[in-house]
């Protein structure tokens, strides 16, 4: 496999790793990605550590997200998605506001 | 296997990026009430909602309903899902080893010979397609064909109420989740938008709920949820078709109100009249709009199709008619679609500049910028090679959804022969910011649920921002590396020229840099150059990145915080040992200037040459192939240190000139520390400064003697 497959593969591996932590359904990455390095942030604590390597296997629960920024995507969103502000983990009063975009329908049955 | 009451699981994988999911799954309650009428029992799982009870587990959810499901539908709505619902088939497959898995929903529909994953895809309407599965179930005859015809709902009248006692589990704790409530009362859009995947799903006929049993629909959900802290978004993809039924509808809702904020619902322009308005203001509705561009010529070549001839003028009526009744109204434009030019973008910018920004009492509506995304079982799609022919578009990365980084390849596309990607973004992002940042400041509408399109306003403004930029060019910088096979030497010389990069990186670092004296050097610096192709899009985070082999560039602060401690300024000499590719050197080289000069060592030999590549434009700045604890630095007064020790070596102190500084990260009973040692003639100070986190030295000899121990 080529250098260029396997950076490929990995982005993917990274990509569903992040998509299935966000549902908390945990994943199996594929392909072997950098190794989980811990690195510096110069930040106090170690709280602020984040790993750079793939998912952990399956079964494991949400995390901080910190290891994959999703949230910086910019969110190719299925129409008339919310937006991501009403998402804490308190009960809230706040809707998130509406985006009318139609490059996308909404869903059907099925 | 035969059942004769067949146990089916039905599963909403959630959206990849959406941040909230909405409640109620409506189009999976109407398959399980389906279901339930054909004899089998049924659980749904919300994997968004789930979130909101705790840690998601499939094998606990499996669990739950007993371990012995027989048939598992899992949707895949969307393509950006497609990955997801993948892997969630794996892990089925591993806990359910002999339950049918199917899947259905656009990105199913659209191309159901890709979910290899799932023994059934059910196209179009899910309903007698998974009713299909359970009487199979029921009969033990296993249907050979693994893809099922597809059979729309001719009527949803002949369906059953919606069955949201299936989603009770997730009552009291939606409102932590889902921002917003969701449910149908019709189905299909005849119309034929070119961008569109509608027509995935076969049958697009407009079929609706009679008006009655749709007020009844919204007041069920009422009931159950009480919608007098949501808002609704009623999902259909073209609400009221029927003149005589969106009347009836509105009026019923008017004489019946439920108790949301507002409701919310997509709408086409062309089909709208004074008189609907004035009943969606009795009926506490908001209508959606799907503009999609302010160039007449441009919206032929979409297909936008009904009354095109006076399409933008209705838009204008309708914003006048909202201001009068004080009804809200969104709009979305796509940017870059196929067939698009530079005139149409900016033919389409002058048109919605003048449509919000024009009336001087404020504007009633928001709108949203999109990119063009090539959709599966579009038209375009579908007639890729039609558009492409006549249009000059081409389409990077076709099926898109198969990679990671789907937000980025699913735009990637070049709208014409004349338009560019490159220049499509530049577009967007120079003509409409000022219209979203008009749009907030002139924001009129006052009444129920202001916050809910305040939000959609700012969410707006914030996908323009320079960090947004950075994302997409830093990924079309990748992604064309990868694709076009160029040599790492080769993508740094693209990056080099590569302006709009540049400057987006430059912009959003004014945005990120941490407050310091110095942070002029962090702004002026492009990190973006020093950081792997992969991490180009997060390079003006305020974080560290990895650089390969354990090696890392730290954080933006990181290097604030040490040069501050050496009080580093004009004219100094620095050492930096571990200097990684670089870039604390740069950095360090501009606050010492052209008096000044930086010396990086760094023991990664692969690492030092690009450092000393990467740190060309910086002539007072050296990289140099070689470990720390050779002291090849012997005689330097200020010495910053970018990996963790155990102790601050004394042959380092003694390294040292007099009246020197050193600051290095030292690791502690409780952590690293980071830590000043001052040395003049007669003594060695030693001042912890912070907690921090680096990597630890890599020295063989600090490595080998670790081991020894």
């Amino acid at each position: 496999m080529t250098d260029t497959k396997k950076r490929i593969l990995a982005r993917r591996a990274k990509f569903v790793a992040a998509a299935l932590a966000a549902t908390g359904v945990g994943a199996c990455a594929s392909v072997d990605e950098e190794p989980t390095t811990k690195v510096d942030t110069g930040v106090a604590g170690d709280t602020s550590v984040k790993d750079t390597g793939a998912e952990p296997c399956l079964g494991v629960s949400a995390d901080s997200g910190e290891r994959f920024d999703t949230s910086t995507d910019t969110a190719p969103m299925p129409c008339l998605d919310p937006a991501p502000e009403d998402t804490g983990v308190a009960d809230t009063d706040v809707d998130a506001g509406p985006a009318p975009c139609l490059k996308m329908p909404p869903p059907d049955a099925g | 296997m035969k059942r004769d009451v067949p146990r089916v699981l039905l599963i909403w994988p959630g959206g990849v990026f959406a941040g909230g999911g909405n409640f109620g799954i409506p189009q999976i309650l109407s398959i399980a009430a389906a279901c339930r009428r054909a004899g089998a029992e049924v659980d749904v799982v919300d994997l968004d909602l789930e979130r909101a009870l705790g840690p998601v587990d499939l094998a606990k959810i499996v669990a739950r309903g007993g371990g012995n499901y027989d048939l598992v539908g899992v949707s895949c709505y969307s393509s950006y899902d497609y990955l997801k619902v993948c892997a969630i088939a794996e892990r089925l497959r591993e806990l359910l080893p002999r339950a049918w898995l199917a899947t259905g929903g656009y990105h199913a529909s659209a191309r159901p010979g890709e979910l290899a994953a799932y023994d059934y895809v059910v196209p179009g309407d899910g309903e007698h397609g998974m009713v299909r599965l359970v009487h199979a179930l029921q009969t033990g005859k296993k249907p050979l064909m693994r893809e099922l015809p597809a059979e729309s709902v001719a009527d949803p009248n002949e369906l059953d109420p919606t069955p949201w006692e299936l989603l009770e589990r997730y009552r009291p704790v939606a409102r932590r989740v889902a921002s917003q409530a969701e449910i149908y009362l019709s189905r299909g859009c005849p119309y034929d938008c070119a961008f569109c995947m509608e027509r995935a799903k076969r049958d697009v006929s407009w079929r609706s709920l009679e008006p009655a049993r749709a007020v009844e629909e919204l007041h069920r959900l009422d009931q159950f949820l009480d919608l007098s802290r949501w808002t609704l978004f009623v999902a259909d993809a073209l609400f009221g078709m029927k003149r005589s039924w969106r009347r009836e509808f509105l009026e019923g809702l008017a004489r019946r109100p439920i108790r949301a904020r507002k409701i919310w619902l997509l709408i086409r322009l062309d089909l709208l009249e004074r008189e609907d308005l004035a009943l969606m203001k009795r009926a506490n509705v908001g209508p959606g709009f799907g503009l999609e561009s302010g160039d007449p010529e441009h919206l032929k070549r979409i297909r936008k199709a009904g009354r095109l001839h006076d399409y933008l003028d209705q838009m204008m009526r309708v914003a006048e008619w909202c201001h009068d009744e004080h009804v809200p109204f969104g709009a979305n434009v796509i940017v870059g679609h196929p067939g698009e030019t530079e005139q149409s973008i900016r033919t389409s910018a002058r048109y919605l500049s003048k449509l919000f920004l024009d009336d001087p009492r404020g504007t009633m509506g928001f709108l949203s910028v999109d990119p063009f995304r090539l959709y599966p079982g579009s038209p375009i799609d579908e007639e890729r090679d039609v558009w492409e022919r006549d249009t000059g578009m081409k389409v990077h990365r076709l099926d898109w959804w198969q990679d990671g980084d789907q937000d980025f390849l699913s735009e990637w596309v070049d709208p014409s022969g004349s338009l560019d990607f490159l220049t499509a973004h530049r577009l967007r992002h120079e003509l409409f910011p000022p219209i979203l940042r008009g749009i907030k400041e002139r924001y009129a509408y006052q009444g129920p649920a202001r916050g809910y399109f305040m939000r959609s306003i700012d969410e707006q403004l914030d996908l323009i921002k320079p960090r947004r930029q950075l994302r997409t060019l830093g990924l079309h910088h990748l992604w064309k590396g990868l694709l076009g096979g160029l040599e790492p030497a080769a993508q740094r010389r693209a990056l080099l020229v590569d302006h709009d990069l540049a400057a987006a990186a430059r912009a959003a670092r004014e945005q990120s840099a941490p407050s310091s004296p110095l942070r002029d050097a962090i702004v002026k610096v492009p990190r973006e150059r020093f950081v792997r192709e992969e991490d180009i899009a997060y390079s003006a985070d305020d974080r560290a990145l990895p650089l390969g082999d354990g090696a890392t560039i730290s954080a933006l602060h990181a290097y604030l915080t040490s040069f501050t401690a050496l009080e580093l300024a004009p004219g100094d000499d620095l050492v930096e040992l571990g200097g990684g590719s670089g870039y604390g050197a740069a950095v360090a080289a501009e606050i010492v200037g052209p008096h000044g000069s930086v010396r990086t060592f760094e023991i990664d030999e692969a690492l030092a040459t690009l450092a000393g590549e990467l740190l060309e434009p910086w002539p007072n700045a050296r990289a140099i192939h070689g470990d720390a604890h050779a002291l090849g630095w012997r005689g330097a007064k200020k010495v910053s240190v970018a990996f963790a020790v155990e102790a601050i070596p004394p042959a380092w102190i003694d390294a040292l000139a007099v009246g020197g500084s050193l600051v290095a990260p030292v690791v502690g009973p409780t952590g690293q520390v980071l830590t000043r040692i001052d040395k003049s003639a007669t003594d060695v100070h030693t001042h912890a400064l912070e907690r921090v986190l680096y990597v630890r030295d890599r020295s063989p000899a600090v490595v080998s003697a670790g081991a020894a121990e």
